[in-house]
C-alpha cells in the first residue's frame, strides 16, 4: 500500500518551487507572535495527551527499606549533564532512571532554517568529541541529494581526519573511565594526547574543538606544511603514548577488580537495545558500519572488524585500546595511497537539491551515527534527523545496573561513553 | 517501493508497523536485525505525520526504509518495543518532539523538555522566534538591551569622560 | 518554568560618599553603618545591638580598611576552587585548560570542587537550556560567598549559535550575576587563562558582581605586583 505523499517528482522543480512558496506563505500567515510571548506555545491542535505516568511528575513508588537518591544534573562524573534517578537499597542499585534533556538545544529545529552549509556547523556541538563524525554524516547525505561526489583527495582527507578524531576520543573515553573510578593519571595522559592531535587538527581548519571543516562536495581547506610536520611528529610518538597509557590501566589491579566482571551486556540484548560500535564490538557482534555498509574510501583501506569476548567494562576498554591501534593502521595506509587533486566539488554558495530523501550512517566513536535528510527543493532542508548512538546506548544503563552497587553505576556509565551533547542534541 | 543507490523504501500506513517489521525482522531470508533509526517527520499543519525506520540486515547491501503513515487529528501508533527495546527512547523522543502517541509503550514520557511542557516544538506549526528578545527565557537584564546597562560601573576603568560622552550622546 | 531573581545579592546598595568616608578616617564622626542583609538583624534585636557600631558584622570592619584585607584578598585570588559544571563543549576546554599542557594549576586553581560549597568560583561552561537554568541557579545559590562566576563561551554570553532556539537560555546573564564574560566557541585555553587572570585582578581589587563588598572609591588600593 502506497502513501499519498506530497513531495513531488523530481521532474517537477516548478511545481516543488510553487508549493514551497505556497507553504512559505501559508505559514508565515501564522508568524504573528507578539513580543514577550512563547512562540508557538500554543500549537494548533495538541492531541490528547495521556495521563501523566507516574515518573513524568516525578513521583517513584519505593518498597520498604529502599531510599531515593538522586544523582543530579551536576555531578563529578564527567559525561555532562545528566540526571540519574537511582533507586537503593543500602548500597545495592535496584532501579535506575535516567532523566535527559538539560542539554537539549533543539539543533533539529533550528537546522530546518539553515542553508545545507550552515547545517554542517549547527551539527558541530553535539558530539562536541567526534566532530568530525558529526559533520561526515550529514555531509555524506546531502551530496546524496544533490548527486555529487567528492573528489578523492577530499575524501582521503576526509577520512583521515576521521580516524584522528576517532584516536583522540577513544583516548578520552580511556581517561574518563579512569577518572571516574578514581584515577587522575590516564585521563592527563588523554589530554596530552588530544591536545597533540588538536593542534594538528586546528593547523588545518582552524579550530580547536568544533572543526568547521567539511563542505557539501568536499573539504574546506587542503593540507599545509604545519599539518604535514605535526602529523609526521606525531605519528613517530604516538605509539609510544599509547602504550605509556596502556601500561598505567591494562594490568593495574584495581583496575581490573572494578571493570572484570562489570556491566556484561550480551550480543543479543545489545542489538535489541540498539547498542552499536565499540560497545556492541566488545559483546561479540561484528557490526561495524564502515565494513557492513561501506562509505567513502573505506572499501580501498584493509582492516578488520576486531571484536571482544566478555561484553563487560574491561571489554570496551580493550575494544577501544584495539580501535585505537587500528586506527593508526588505517592513517598509515590513508596517507600511503592519498592522490594529489582539488579538495572541493564545484558547488554552488547555497545548493538546492532535488526534492528526495536520503540516509547515510557512519562509524563515531560512539557507534552507528546516521543522518536522515529531506530536501524540498529550497535552500534548506526539510527535515533533518540525525540519530545519536550515545542516546540509544544509554538504555543499556537502566538494564545493567540493578544489582550492583552505587560506585559501580559511574564506571559502567564510563564505559558506555556517553556524550551529552549527542544524547541530548 | 522506491530504490536509491543504497536504500529500499517501502511505504505502509501507520497501524500495519508492528506486523511489518516482525516479518522483517524475524525472516530468515530477510533478517533486518538491527533497527538503525526511527524518526518522525511532520509534512505540514494540513498534512499528516510519518514515522520512519530504518533497518539494516546482513543479507542485503542496502538500508531498508519503512515509512509508516500516521494521521495528524489522531497520531496513534502501535509501539515496537516489544520488538527492540532500544526504540523505547526513540519512541519517547517522538511523542516529545512531535506529539505522537504510541499504544502499548508502557512508559510514554516527555524526554527533552521538561515534563510540565506544553508543547510539540518539532512540528511544522511551532515557529522559532525572529527576534532573540522574543525567545524563551527574556528575563532578566539581557546584555542585549541596552537600556538595561549599568554605565555607572564603567566610569572606574575608562575615566569621567566616557560616562559624560554617553550621557551627553543619549 | 518561572525563573526567579536569586535572593542573596540586592539590587541597590547605598555607598558612602567620599566625602563621608574622609570624616571617618580622620576620626571627625562615628563610623558609618552600613546595612547588609546577612539576616543578623533578628538576632542582634533581641539584644538592643543593632545600631550599635560594634554589633553584627557590618560597619566597622568595612569602611576602615586594614592591611589585612590586602592579605586576605590576594589569599582569595590565588586559591580560587572553581566549581565542576561543565555542561557542553566548553566544559572540554575547560579540563584542557585544567591539565598538563595548559596548567591553571599554576594559579590555584587545580581542586575543581564537586560540591558548591567548598567553590568559590562557578565557571558556566557549555549552554544553558531552560531545564538546566533550575539546577544551576540553585548551584549558585548553595555556593557561599565570596563567589564570583565567569561566563564561558558564547553560549552563556548570550546564546551563542543557538541564538533563536526555544529551549536555550540567551545568555546566563539572564538567571545569575556574571563577572567575567569569556568569549569563543569554545574559547581557547589560552583564552579561559586570560578571563581567570581577569577574575583575580577583580578580586583583588573587590570590583564585580558581588555588590556587599563596599566600593571604597576613595582608597584605590594599588599593589605593586598587581596582574595587568
Amino acid at each position: 500500500m502506497t502513501s499519498e505523499v506530497k513531495i513531488p517528482d523530481p521532474i517537477d522543480l516548478d511545481r516543488a518551487e510553487e508549493a514551497r512558496l505556497r507553504r512559505v506563505a501559508g505559514l508565515a500567515a501564522q508568524r504573528t507572535t507578539p513580543a514577550g510571548e512563547y512562540a508557538g506555545f500554543e500549537s494548533v491542535g495538541l492531541p490528547e495527551l495521556p495521563p501523566q505516568t507516574e515518573r513524568e511528575r516525578q513521583v517513584y513508588t519505593l518498597e520498604e527499606g529502599e531510599m531515593l537518591v538522586n544523582m543530579g544534573p551536576q555531578h563529578p562524573s564527567t559525561h555532562g549533564v545528566m540526571r540519574l534517578v537511582v533507586k537503593v537499597r543500602g548500597e545495592v542499585v535496584t532501579d535506575i532512571d535516567p532523566v535527559l534533556g538539560y542539554l537539549h538545544r533543539g539543533i533539529e529545529k533550528l537546522c530546518e532554517e539553515a542553508t545545507y552549509t550552515t547545517v554542517l556547523t549547527y551539527v558541530d556541538p553535539m558530539d562536541y568529541l567526534s566532530t568530525m563524525h558529526n559533520e561526515h554524516a550529514p555531509a555524506i547525505a546531502f551530496e546524496k541529494l544533490y548527486g555529487i561526489t567528492p573528489p578523492r583527495r577530499a575524501e582521503y582527507i576526509r577520512a583521515l581526519v576521521v580516524e584522528l578524531n576517532r584516536i583522540f576520543s577513544h583516548s578520552l573515553m580511556m581517561g574518563f573511565l579512569a577518572l571516574d573510578m578514581g584515577g587522575i593519571t590516564p585521563i592527563l595522559y588523554g589530554f596530552i594526547n588530544r591536545d597533540e592531535i588538536v593542534d594538528m587538527l586546528s593547523a588545518i581548519s582552524g579550530q580547536r574543538m568544533l572543526f568547521n571543516f567539511f563542505r557539501v562536495g568536499g573539504v574546506n581547506w587542503d593540507t599545509n606544511d604545519e599539518f604535514l610536520s605535526r602529523l609526521g611528529t606525531w605519528r613517530g610518538n604516538v605509539l609510544k603514548n599509547v602504550e605509556m597509557s596502556e601500561r598505567v590501566m591494562t594490568d593495574n589491579e584495581v583496575f581490573r577488580a572494578r571493570t572484570i566482571g562489570m556491566g556484561t551486556l550480551s550480543g543479543k540484548d545489545a542489538i535489541a537495545l540498539g547498542v552499536s560500535g565499540p560497545n556492541l564490538r566488545a559483546s561479540g557482534v561484528a557490526f561495524d558500519v564502515r565494513k557492513a555498509h561501506p562509505y567513502s574510501i573505506y572499501p580501498e583501506l584493509e582492516f578488520e572488524v576486531i571484536t571482544q569476548a566478555g561484553g563487560d567494562s574491561n571489554a570496551r576498554y580493550l575494544q577501544r585500546l584495539a580501535e585505537v591501534k587500528q586506527s593508526i593502521h588505517l592513517i598509515d595506509q590513508i596517507i600511503d595511497k592519498m592522490p594529489h587533486g582539488p579538495v572541493q566539488a564545484q558547488v554552488p554558495g547555497i545548493i538546492r537539491p532535488k526534492p528526495g530523501r536520503a540516509y547515510a550512517a557512519i562509524e563515531s566513536p560512539r557507534g552507528l551515527y546516521s543522518v536522515y535528510a529531506i530536501s524540498d527543493g529550497g535552500p534548506t532542508p526539510y527535515r533533518f534527523r540525525m540519530r545519536d548512538p550515545s542516546f540509544v546506548s544509554l538504555q543499556a544503563i537502566p538494564k545493567l545496573m540493578p544489582g550492583r552497587l552505587i560506585a559501580d553505576t559511574m564506571a559502567v556509565m564510563a564505559s558506555f561513553d556517553p556524550v551529552m551533547g549527542g544524547v541530548d542534541k | 517501493m522506491w530504490t536509491d543507490e543504497d536504500t529500499v523504501e517501502v511505504s505502509i500506513s501507520g497501524d500495519r508497523n508492528v506486523a511489518v517489521l516482525q516479518v522483517l525482522r524475524d525472516d530468515p531470508e530477510l533478517n533486518f536485525f538491527f533497527l538503525a533509526d526511527a524518526a518522525a517527520v511532520d509534512y505540514g499543519p494540513t498534512e499528516h505525520f510519518e514515522v520512519v525506520y530504518h533497518l539494516y540486515s546482513d543479507r542485503h547491501p542496502a538500508w531498508l526504509r519503512v515509512r509508516a503513515r500516521v494521521n495528524r487529528a489522531d497520531p496513534h501508533v502501535p509501539t515496537i518495543t516489544g520488538l527492540w527495546e532500544g526504540a523505547m527512547f526513540h519512541e519517547r523522543e517522538m511523542y516529545d518532539m512531535m506529539g505522537i502517541l504510541f499504544d502499548g509503550n508502557r512508559d510514554l514520557r516527555r524526554i527533552y523538555m521538561s515534563p510540565d511542557y506544553r508543547s510539540f516544538p518539532q512540528r511544522k506549526d511551532f515557529l522559532l522566534p525572529d527576534d532573540a528578545a522574543d525567545s524563551s527565557a527574556a528575563g532578566v537584564r539581557p546584555l542585549e538591551r541596552p537600556e538595561t546597562w549599568d554605565l555607572s560601573r564603567l566610569s572606574d576603568e575608562l575615566g569621567p569622560g566616557v560616562l559624560a560622552n554617553a550621557e551627553g550622546e543619549s | 518554568m518561572a525563573l526567579k531573581t536569586p535572593t542573596t545579592t540586592p539590587d541597590k546598595i547605598e555607598l558612602p560618599t567620599p566625602a563621608e568616608a574622609e570624616r571617618v578616617l580622620t576620626g571627625a564622626t562615628p563610623p558609618i553603618v552600613i546595612p547588609d542583609q546577612a539576616g543578623d538583624d533578628q538576632l542582634l534585636g533581641e539584644f538592643g545591638m543593632e545600631e550599635h557600631p560594634q554589633g553584627g558584622f557590618h560597619g566597622l570592619l568595612e569602611v576602615i580598611p586594614t592591611r589585612a584585607d590586602i592579605v586576605l584578598d590576594l589569599i582569595r585570588a590565588n586559591s580560587l576552587w572553581p566549581l565542576l559544571s561543565g555542561l557542553s563543549c566548553c566544559a572540554i576546554e575547560m579540563m584542557s585548560t585544567a591539565t598538563s599542557k595548559n596548567d591553571i594549576d599554576r594559579f590555584g586553581m587545580f581542586p575543581f570542587r564537586a560540591s558548591p560549597r567548598q567553590a568559590d568560583v562557578l565557571i558556566v561552561a557549555g549552554t544553558l537550556t531552560t531545564k538546566m537554568a533550575g539546577p544551576l541557579v540553585r548551584l549558585w545559590e548553595q555556593m557561599p560567598e565570596p563567589k564570583w562566576c565567569v561566563a564561558m563561551g558564547t553560549c552563556t554570553t548570550s546564546g551563542g549559535r543557538f541564538k533563536r532556539s526555544y529551549s536555550v537560555v540567551q545568555g546566563v546573564d539572564r538567571v545569575m550575576p556574571v563577572d567575567v564574560y569569556v568569549p569563543g566557541c569554545p574559547p581557547r585555553p589560552e583564552g579561559l587563562i586570560y578571563g581567570m587572570m581577569k577574575l583575580q585582578e577583580l578580586v583583588k581589587q573587590r570590583r564585580g558582581e558581588w555588590p556587599t563588598y563596599v566600593d571604597r572609591g576613595v582608597q584605590r588600593i594599588d599593589w605593586e605586583g598587581d596582574v595587568r
